[in-house]
């Protein structure tokens, strides 16, 4: 199984790298995340490949990892997220339970996944924008938001400006910075 | 499950449906009902039998909704049973989910994203409690009016549109529950929350399926705007 380790502190990801080497026999490469950073991430892809990432990272190259999301384990101090700053016991036994369940949960039996388009209204909306702001932000109109709107719930069963916004941030669309 | 008539024993009928169980209460009618018939209850209770029955079958069948019937009871005698049905979320069904999130909220691991739903939850059992205050306060009295006229009517759609909020975040929040949280728990803890929030948003769904066809229509509000909400999520 190939890691792909995208940090902005080049410690932890050295350390990452090590426990996942050490503790489950992985071949994990560290990317830095540059302006460049795609195009060495596009090379170390396959389909089995499974990213780290920081919170940040993941905002700042939404592109590349909203369509892995399945596949990535976000590093950061939200819960839900990869928790740093603890003994390396009790990092390697997040990291064994986080892997066995990606290896559970296969990208086609997750939820069915957000288009780019819908992602970017669905951070409007979580962000709070009423339609009328989202359609001037994205220019598009406010019934092809409505029409996105309709299709996300469709595809999360989540309606409500609350809800969406939780699953924005679980799910890395929205780091907490952007939410406060 | 068939429909309830005056000679169903209620007894019967709450072990097939326990989910009743709060709207009975609302009616006064304490358990320990001895296999009696509903319509021999309603007389020892002094309660109009045919409004309790199409309550009771509101809630049990989906498909039914005898809305000539509950117009005919008129807009007093459903304004006092939303009135009694607010007053028990707020004292019962709400308390309830809390407790069961305090409970469960205990047992959650670091590596889980729950408290980001309960965080949500606590949010949308707070503006439930605004909602009920105010359906309360001012909806509810003005649809009680004698002279109900169409400042009654506004003030009843906008209390409608509140509660169907709140129903759409409860809603959101049982679909989380099953759909997304991860992390270590007590399942049973989660168990016991996810059915409590499920009794909320039931409750939640059958009383504006009251407010939105019955009481807004008695008012001459629009009912074909209030019918578009039957699609559950």
């Amino acid at each position: 199984m190939r890691l792909v380790i995208v940090t902005v502190d080049t410690a932890r990801a050295i350390g990452l790298r090590w426990i996942a080497e050490r503790y489950f026999d992985m071949d994990a490469c560290i990317v830095s995340p540059c302006e460049s950073a795609t195009v060495d991430l596009d090379e170390a892809e396959t389909p089995a490949t499974i990213y780290m990432a920081d919170a940040e990272v993941c905002c700042s190259m939404s592109d590349f990892f909203i369509p892995r999301r399945s596949r990535t384990i976000v590093v950061g101090a939200l819960p839900g997220m990869l928790r740093m700053g603890r003994s390396e016991g009790d990092i390697v036994e997040e990291m064994r339970r986080r892997l066995e369940s990606m290896s559970a949960i296969t990208s086609e039996q997750s939820m069915p996944g957000l288009s780019q388009r819908e992602v970017e209204v669905l951070r409007h909306v979580a962000l709070g924008h009423i339609n009328k702001e989202i359609a001037d932000a994205l220019g598009i109109s406010i019934n092809t938001v409505l029409s996105h709107r309709k299709n996300i719930t469709s595809k999360l069963g989540i309606r409500s400006a609350s809800g969406l916004s939780v699953y924005a941030m679980m799910n890395g669309y929205l780091s907490p910075s952007e939410l406060h | 499950m068939t429909l309830i008539r005056k000679n169903t024993s209620l007894g019967t009928v709450i072990l097939q449906e326990p989910s009743v169980i709060p709207v009975v209460n609302r009616f006064g009618i304490r358990l320990g009902v001895n296999n009696a018939t509903v319509e021999r209850i309603c007389v020892h209770y002094s309660l109009d039998c045919d409004f309790v029955l199409a309550i009771l079958n509101t809630f049990v069948n989906e498909g039914y909704f005898p809305e000539n019937l509950l117009k005919s009871c008129g807009r007093h005698e459903v304004a006092g049973y939303l009135a009694k049905a607010d007053n028990d979320c707020r004292l019962t069904l709400i308390p309830n989910v809390r407790a069961h999130f305090a409970r469960l909220m205990a047992t959650v691991g670091d590596d889980s994203n729950m408290p980001m739903i309960h965080a949500m939850a606590q949010k949308a059992l707070a503006s439930l409690d605004a909602a009920i205050d105010r359906d309360l306060s001012d909806v509810l009295p003005a649809v009680m009016r004698d002279d109900a006229s169409r400042e009654s009517c506004r003030i009843a759609a906008s209390g409608l549109e509140a509660m169907r909020d709140c129903w759409g975040e409860i809603a959101d929040l049982r679909g989380m529950l099953v759909n997304l949280v991860n992390g270590t728990m007590d399942r049973n803890l989660l168990y016991a929350v996810i059915v409590a929030v499920g009794a909320l948003e039931n409750d939640l769904y059958n009383n504006n399926r009251l407010r939105s066809r019955i009481l807004l229509p008695l008012l001459g509000g629009d009912a074909d705007a209030a019918a578009g909400y039957t699609d559950m999520p």
